[in-house]
């Protein structure tokens, strides 16, 4: 705990020592500085690009739509251009510190008349970061989408350097990372499952997101703990001018939300509530009495915004997925974050953020039965507290500095019988905590008018906790006879194990022309959470454990190099970026490991190595009637681990050679806009029986390899139509109508392959039962479907 | 967490289809697959020997002839085994498994030698069986007439960490659908007491019902949770990846060698 004290006092007064330079510097320059948002919605709008003339140079407002520049006095041209926008240009006589709050009009706004503008978003080919996609959401909502549900998961495993598992899955790979290695944040509260209905759909709700970034490298020093990605997910802070309602209805669900001031432009909420209602279709078939599956999902956000000094924001998330069989057996599993925040302006030019988290996931799993009933509960929380600093010293220097803390708590399985004549005992599994935190510091710099650095260093503390007791086993890799030696009891917040590690990152970007520039990249990341899964889709009832004396952190290394061009009046952006990434101590576990219940679980681990290299291609449109991209990746990744596979390195499980997504809007008509997807991969690695053996009257698989074949190749093409009833524009009233079809020349895409003894169709055993068969499973024939969408 | 992944599974068919295809795969050479036992009963103990063979392959395992089987304990015995049949060896002399006892396989095959130890437990035991009729059942049955239920009692000895495996007869038949099942627990989750836990099966008027509770290793639970796995496994989407099932034999061979005292409950269902 001594550590923890020592490392906030350290922030903290680094913080004040800041605050007191920013304050008392001589006033040799002047600080302009600002929010920038949304005209309608008085939204605050993220990376908008403030360019500066004569200077030629620029920065970009923050995650919290703040900017600051501080530059000598005089005269200057700025630019504020951001996607989807109308530029706004201004002439700012720079002779005291000046307070300038910038409110765009979107294209929308402006019933798309506006399209052209002198500058346009040259920001991928300027920033310095790379290997960093943002999703756009107003186009996913265009896109066609399966059973008419937008879903911004569905479309990250589009671009290049992701994979999916396969369809209807929510798991997500990033450069040969596994499911568990991506840090989702939505309101920087992390979201450990992010999938319902294992999968079909992801907890997002796209009508209540405001932006979503993915980082696939590069990833900033104020990020960590997951070793392949961050998305960071940001919801709408609720339209502080006017009342709003909107909602939609689709073949699978509907949402609503209403969103509006409480005091005007400087308070507001939004509420929004979707949920499915698949289980109210079933409730009327009689053969299906008590059987029922359903989802919902509720955000709510406050935010109160005092004046430029002062916002504080609180932001809700809560989420569900409830299954019921035949009255008789329930489970249901979801996520709850809790994110309060207060952006604090100490001067101009220090920026501070302080942030309260709370995230929990939790399953239940409840049999009812008189004898073989019973309850299981699982769960994991965790508390953080976060104090992140910007300090804007110049326009060709930023520092981002702070400290995170995180408390862990994880309930690996809690099983209550709630039988009268139950035959089991209450039996609980130990509860695990740990104690996770980091320092960082990371300076944005620009050397000259072509080369700009990113450059920074995050120290991570990690520590597993009491009170637990840690057994020694005589042999820690046998998961049948480990043999108990000995144990140790901690007492409650004892240090365990402990590790600590750097974690460097840098990144620079060397301008070559006004329209393209050369990246490179490195970065450092550690993972010291595991996800206790041994399936290629991890399922909502796999719980987390800490590294412990058992589980190292992983470790990967990554570095990337990129070519950005972007080309007619930086209509179309081009990517080029290839990547290298070495990890350690990746977590795996043994041949038909026991993740379920096991108090033993420690003889399960297996760790050992990674190698991911690839080519990701990304060609881009933003503007205009045509909108969209195309992405290709090359990618190869293999696994390495001790006594798994005889240790021979195998792919991984969602390695995929080649993979190709295209995906276009095209707005015909103000009436009218069609949206198309067409999607192709290398089929996943699978492992298939090389022989079989008869025990008895069962006959088992012989397996001589781990994913030693492929499932055949991937490829889907769906479309969308979005109808507008022109009469509604410029009303209050809209309303629009999506029609698609998933699917469309109805592709028998393998899903998985699985063996059983040979059947008949209504699962007789054909023979004398000692033959068996490969079945391919196959997800989605022809989809069509249809969502109404209204707004007021 | 097997009900579980039925469930998501079923629910997947609602929306997936799938089909029967061929696959183009590796051929190995057969390796050798033990399947052998020594239980409490005084009889001729039996170990068979067969050889793997390629998935797609029909008609029954190939037997291996000729081997020389004998089975050891700790106190100095030994028993050889004889080829009744080809493949199907059995003791000379009748012998039971003592409880405490660990017994050692070995075998010489076609030039190489396997061998493999378990130690023999104590009997669990075992309280009687009741039966009744499932009036559910009987509204709509599976298979006509068979809506009896049987019951279980048993007590569990909760100082000891032990491991069961079933197999439930009916007539003198095993039933475990067709190979497809298998009914295993470990006691971890239990209280000791099961009053009355129904079959998986059910009955009809005047058969006979057979219960068999043996009381097994931890690597024989090991063999048959693996078991299960591997007949059970989705291609490694949702459930593990496939792999090869757990075997106590050493030199390369498969199958299991079980030492393992059995409980017998028989009931005549007199109605």
């Amino acid at each position: 705990m001594k550590t923890i004290a020592t490392l906030v006092v350290l922030t903290l007064s680094l913080g004040t020592i800041f605050a007191q330079n920013a304050g008392t510097a001589a006033k040799k320059q002047y600080t302009l500085s600002g929010y920038i948002k949304d005209a309608a919605s008085a939204e605050e709008l993220l990376y908008v690009n403030v360019w500066v003339e004569p200077l030629k140079s620029g920065v970009t407002s923050n995650t919290y739509g703040f900017y600051s520049l501080t530059l000598a006095p005089g005269t200057y041209r700025l630019t504020f251009s951001y996607l989807g926008y109308q530029s706004i240009s201004k002439e700012i006589n720079l002779d005291r510190d000046l307070e300038l709050n910038i409110e765009m009009l979107s294209d929308a706004q402006t019933l798309q008349e506006v399209q052209i503008s002198d500058k346009k978003a040259d920001e991928a080919v300027r920033e310095v970061a790379m290997s960093r996609l943002d999703v756009p959401i107003a186009q996913v909502k265009k896109l066609p989408a399966l059973l008419g549900e937008p879903d911004i998961i569905k479309t990250i495993q589009t671009l290049p350097g992701v994979t999916s598992a396969g369809e209807g899955t929510s798991s997500f790979y990033v450069r040969g990372g596994a499911a568990d290695q991506n840090l989702v944040l939505i309101d920087e509260a992390p979201v450990y499952d992010v999938s319902h209905l294992f999968g079909l759909f992801s907890v997002f709700n796209a009508d209540i997101l405001k932006s979503a970034e993915l980082y696939k490298g590069g990833i900033p020093t104020k990020y960590g703990g997951r070793l392949s990605s961050l998305l960071e997910v940001s919801t709408k802070d609720g339209n502080a001018r006017q009342l709003e309602a909107a909602g939609s209805v689709s073949t699978l669900a509907a949402k609503a939300s209403l969103e509006g001031p409480i005091v005007k432009d400087k308070a507001s909420f939004i509420l929004a509530a979707r949920r499915s209602y698949v289980d109210l279709i079933m409730k009327q078939i009689p053969d299906l009495k008590g059987t029922g599956v359903q989802f919902y999902d509720l955000n709510g956000k406050l935010n109160w915004k005092i004046n430029n000094n002062n916002r504080f924001f609180l932001s809700a998330y809560a989420g569900r997925d409830i299954w019921k069989f035949n009255d008789d057996f329930e489970m249901d599993w979801g996520n709850k974050t809790t994110t309060f925040r207060w952006n604090h302006l100490f001067s101009e030019r220090l920026f501070a953020n302080t942030t309260l988290v709370y995230s929990d996931f939790d399953y239940t799993l409840e049999q009812n039965d008189a004898l073989e009933g019973f309850r299981w509960d699982a769960n994991q929380k965790e508390y953080s507290v976060k104090q992140d600093f910007t300090w804007f010293p110049s326009p060709k220097f930023t520092l981002q500095f702070g400290y995170q803390g995180t408390y862990r708590q994880f309930q690996p399985g809690d099983i209550q019988p709630n039988g009268d004549n139950t035959i089991f005992k209450p039996t609980k599994l130990q509860p695990r905590h740990a104690l996770d935190q980091a320092l960082y510091v990371g300076a944005e710099q620009k050397l000259s008018e072509r080369l700009s650095m990113q450059y920074g260093l995050r120290f991570s503390l990690f520590q597993h906790l009491g009170p637990e007791t840690i057994y020694t086993y005589a042999n820690a890799s046998d998961n049948v006879n480990y043999a108990i030696t000995d144990s140790t009891h901690y007492k409650k917040g004892q240090v365990i194990a402990s590790f600590a590690n750097p974690e460097p990152r840098f990144a620079a970007r060397y301008q070559l022309n006004a329209s393209s520039s050369l990246k490179f990249s490195y970065n450092r990341m550690l993972q010291y959470i595991h996800l206790l899964s041994n399936s290629t889709v991890p399922i909502p009832f796999n719980t987390w454990s800490p590294s412990s004396p058992y589980l190292k952190p992983q470790k990967a290394d990554q570095v990337a190099i990129g070519y950005f061009k972007n080309l007619d009046k930086n209509t179309w952006e081009f990517s080029a970026e290839a990547y290298y990434k070495a990890s350690d101590n990746i977590t795996e576990f043994a041949d038909n490991a026991n993740i379920f219940f096991n108090e033993h679980i420690a003889t399960e681990f297996r760790q050992g190595k990674a190698t991911s290299y690839g080519l990701e291609l990304l060609l881009r449109r933003n503007v205009g009637d045509l909108r969209g991209f195309a992405s290709y990746t090359l990618s190869k990744t293999d696994v390495t681990i001790p006594t798994v596979n005889n240790g021979q390195a195998f792919p991984a499980n969602y390695d995929r050679r080649h993979s190709f997504n295209l995906s276009l809007t095209y707005d015909l008509s103000p009436r009218w806009s069609i949206g198309g997807n067409f999607t192709y991969a290398t089929g996943r690695p699978i492992t298939l029986p090389t022989g079989k053996y008869s025990f008895g009257n069962y006959e088992a698989n012989l397996y001589s390899g781990r994913n030693g074949y492929r499932l055949p190749d991937f490829h889907r093409l769906d479309i969308a139509a979005t109808f507008d009833p022109a009469k509604n524009k410029g009303r209050r009233w809209q309303n629009t109508w999506v029609f698609g079809i998933y699917n469309v020349y109805n592709r028998q895409n393998p899903f998985t392959i699985y063996t059983r003894t040979k059947q008949d169709d209504e699962g007789n055993v054909i023979g004398d039962g000692t033959e068996k068969e490969a079945r391919l499973v196959y997800l989605f024939s022809v989809l069509p479907y249809v969502t109404w969408s209204f707004k007021f | 967490m097997k009900n579980i992944l039925f469930a998501l599974l079923a629910l997947l068919s609602l929306l997936a289809c799938e089909k029967t295809i061929q696959l183009d795969l590796e051929q190995l050479d057969g390796v050798l697959i033990v399947e052998g036992s020594v239980n409490n009963q005084y009889q001729s103990q039996v170990v068979k020997l067969s050889k793997s063979r390629p998935f797609g392959s029909t008609g029954k395992a190939p037997v291996v002839s000729g081997a020389m089987v004998r089975v050891k304990d700790d106190a100095n015995h030994e028993f050889r085994f004889v080829e009744k049949e080809p493949g199907l060896y059995v003791s000379e002399q009748a012998f039971a498994g003592v409880a405490g006892r660990t017994y050692t396989l070995l075998i010489e095959a076609e030039g190489k030698t396997y061998s493999a130890s378990e130690k023999m437990n104590h009997i669990v035991d075992y309280d009687s069986l009741t039966y009744r009729l499932d009036e559910q059942e009987m509204k709509d049955p599976k298979d006509s007439a068979r809506f009896y239920e049987v019951l279980l009692y048993v007590r569990e000895p909760q100082e000891t960490e032990d491991f069961y495996l079933f197999n439930f007869y009916r007539n003198g038949k095993l039933e475990n659908d067709e190979g497809q099942t298998i009914y295993f627990s470990e006691d971890k989750l239990l209280n000791g007491r099961v009053d009355g836990l129904p079959f998986p099966i059910y009955y009809a008027a005047h058969d006979e019902a057979k219960i068999e509770i043996l009381n097994i290793s931890r690597n024989a639970y090991k063999f048959y949770s693996d078991l299960a796995a591997n007949l059970d496994n989705d291609g490694g989407m949702f459930s593990g990846q496939p792999a090869n099932v757990y075997t106590n034999l050493s030199g390369g061979a498969r199958g299991y060698f079980l030492v393992a005292p059995v409980a017998t409950g028989v009931l005549k269902l007199n109605e």
